[in-house]
């Protein structure tokens, strides 16, 4: 397996405001990583940083994003706008909203295509559609002649997930796909997503607060938490060996059917711009302890390429 | 009926009476723009040829608008005026809608300091008075109904340029825009095929709604002296000349007013109908709020006026 992009201690911050610590990955090829954490933990910064979305207040402060041995962060204008749409796709949580709302879809695609080789209109219409019916989307014309707001948010992420797909990228960024959606649509849209990688080796990262798509999609599973990478390693691993505390809790929290009312992690997570002396955790953390206030926690490996952040959990092993 | 159908009867014959409107207002603004082009082949008499044994004759049969004080017929020099007057408007609103646009598209699209800097300058010229100021530059040029159109042109870009502006910063915070970079898309094609169609219309509102401030502004540069340079005829230098006699003619003064008052009327009301149509979620102006609003404020100044009494 080759790694295809490998993040080393990237540092990201809005407004001088840290929101990303040391965050170091890697991907290898064909595989599909899930990041998991509460709302704010950093999940999609991570992957605006990756494809370079931040925007006017977000700034990489430091650290490396090597795509395909390209480092991301310090190509020019060109040549990220030549990787952007060929070799890296990315997917919104908004069904809909990756798309213009007065232009129709078929022109939209037509666009994505241009936008990299010179190609005749029927012969990038074929190319659409033969897209639309590898993901299953049946009556591709009309879907080409409607504009967003005349398809259902379902239907709209779904052919998201194609104008995505359509230059065929090596990596595919979703943030949230699924979220927006319901639950028979989301099964459609994690299932066309895993055909993507059967199909054409695609690696996905997908970023979600829903434990059961990630255990259902993922190799490879990241637990953040206040801009942190706290646990990470093979699905089965984290998902049912965690270490971590909040690993822990965030599974133990999470909804079951005739169940009792899941747990819900105690305290809130940290404020916009907190800064910790210790781990970030330790104000939730029932094994807080005088070594979690005070120092940072490094890297423990378990076996696997399993690791963890933590003081007190390494212990437990 | 029910209420809603009730309801979608009305809308719809809203709907209907806007298109109307907007159809009546611009067959008569096509009829100014028919009067301005073929104003030659329609006036009865030569608006520069003088008769002094005619002059300050008053409106009658031959004289449809009567004379000026060298005799010259007052019916021909308006349609003749209207050319100056409607084609200067309307060329200066096209050249300042496209500059503030391009101006307020790249500051918005760039942002930084190029924003900054520009939205400064912009602050500054928003800062005078407006008709103070462009009589000033007005005054600096050499005259001329161009000069007048620079000077007006100068005081009116920083409306368009903040408009366009804030409209693409608005249209940047959306996802398709990111999504469209995500493709790939070169910049000046994320600015001509994703922003441009979706910011059009409040810039095509305001530039709808100022040809008539554009006409009474350089109608009033011309009154002033500072635009058109006689003999050329031109409502706001014919109502400039005749100030003089307006006890006695009357005409000379009333004619190219009501002129500009039929132009203006008919420019803005075709205007706000195009706003109408254009930018929906905006409240119309009815007579009805008029009042409504006179009424709160003469209410306001006598409760005022009752508490200074006690």
């Amino acid at each position: 397996m080759t790694t295809i992009l490998e993040i080393e201690k990237l540092n990201v911050s809005y407004h001088g405001t840290s929101i990303l610590q040391d965050i170091n990955m890697k991907v290898e090829k064909g595989e599909i990583l899930g990041i998991v954490g509460e709302s704010g933990s950093g999940k999609s910064t991570l992957l605006k940083a990756i494809i370079g979305l931040l925007g006017d207040n977000g700034r990489v402060e430091s650290g490396r994003v090597s795509f395909d041995q390209v480092d991301l962060l310090r190509i020019s204008q060109k040549e990220l706008r030549n990787i952007r749409g060929t070799q890296l796709g990315m997917v919104f949580q908004n069904p809909g909203m990756s798309f213009n709302p007065i232009r129709k879809i078929g022109s939209q695609f037509l666009e994505a295509l241009k936008n990299h080789r010179k190609i005749d209109e029927a012969q990038a219409m074929k190319q659409i559609l033969d897209m639309f019916a590898k993901l299953g989307l049946g009556d591709g014309k009309r879907i080409l002649n409607s504009y967003p707001f005349e398809l259902s948010g379902g239907m709209n992420q779904r052919v998201a997930i194609a104008l995505a797909m359509i230059m065929n990228p090596q990596l595919l960024l979703a943030d949230e796909p699924t979220s927006a959606l319901d639950v028979t649509v989301q099964a459609q849209c994690v299932k066309e997503m895993m055909d993507l990688r059967d199909h054409f080796g695609t690696t996905i990262i997908i970023v979600t607060h829903n434990m059961g798509v990630v255990s259902h999609m993922a190799d490879k599973v990241a637990v953040m938490y206040a801009g942190d990478l706290v646990e990470y390693g093979s699905k089965t691993d984290v998902l049912n060996h965690p270490e971590h505390p909040y690993t822990k809790a965030l599974i133990a929290s999470i909804p079951q059917i005739g169940g009792t009312l899941p747990k819900g992690i105690p305290g809130q997570p940290p404020a916009f711009g907190q800064v910790f002396t210790g781990c970030s955790f330790s104000t939730r953390c029932h094994l807080c302890d005088d070594i979690c206030i005070h120092e940072k926690p490094v890297m423990h490996n378990c076996e696997n390429g399993h690791t963890v952040f933590c003081h007190k959990c390494f212990s437990e092993v | 009926m029910s209420d809603d159908r009730l309801k979608l009867k009305n809308k719809k014959l809203k709907k209907d009476r806007t298109a109307l409107k907007l159809g009546f207002f611009l067959i008569l603004a096509a009829g100014l723009l028919f009067i301005a082009c073929f104003g030659e082949y329609i006036v009865p008499y030569d608006p520069y040829a003088q008769d002094l044994s005619n002059a300050l004759q008053p409106p009658s049969g031959s004289h449809l608008l009567g004379t000026d004080r060298y005799g010259r017929d007052l019916f021909s020099r308006i349609i003749i005026g209207a050319q100056t007057t409607i084609f200067s408007a309307l060329a200066l609103v096209a050249g300042i809608t496209i500059v503030g646009t391009i101006i307020g598209v790249i500051c918005g699209y760039v942002g930084g300091w190029v924003d900054s800097l520009i939205m400064r300058i912009s602050d500054i010229f928003l800062a005078f008075p407006e008709m103070v100021f462009a009589i000033a530059i007005a005054g600096v040029l050499n005259g001329g109904i161009w000069s007048a159109a620079i000077a007006v042109g100068l005081i009116a870009w920083p409306r368009y340029a903040r408009v366009a502006r804030s409209q693409v910063l608005a249209m940047k915070n959306h996802q398709y825009m990111n999504a469209a970079k995500l493709m790939g898309t070169r910049w000046y094609k994320v600015i001509l095929k994703h922003i441009m169609p979706n910011i059009l219309g409040p810039i095509i509102v305001t530039a709808a709604l100022d040809v008539g401030a554009m006409i009474m502004n350089l109608a009033g540069l011309s009154y002033l002296g500072l635009g058109v340079v006689p003999p050329t005829p031109e409502w706001g230098s014919m109502m400039s000349e005749g100030r003089s006699m307006l006890q006695t003619s009357p005409w000379i003064v009333l004619a190219p007013g009501l002129a500009i008052f039929i132009t203006v009327v008919i420019f803005n009301l075709l205007g706000d109908t195009i706003r109408d149509i254009l930018d929906p979620k905006q409240t119309r102006r009815t007579l009805n709020n008029h009042v409504q609003n006179m009424k709160a404020i003469l209410s306001g100044r006598k409760k005022r006026e009752k508490t200074l009494v006690e």
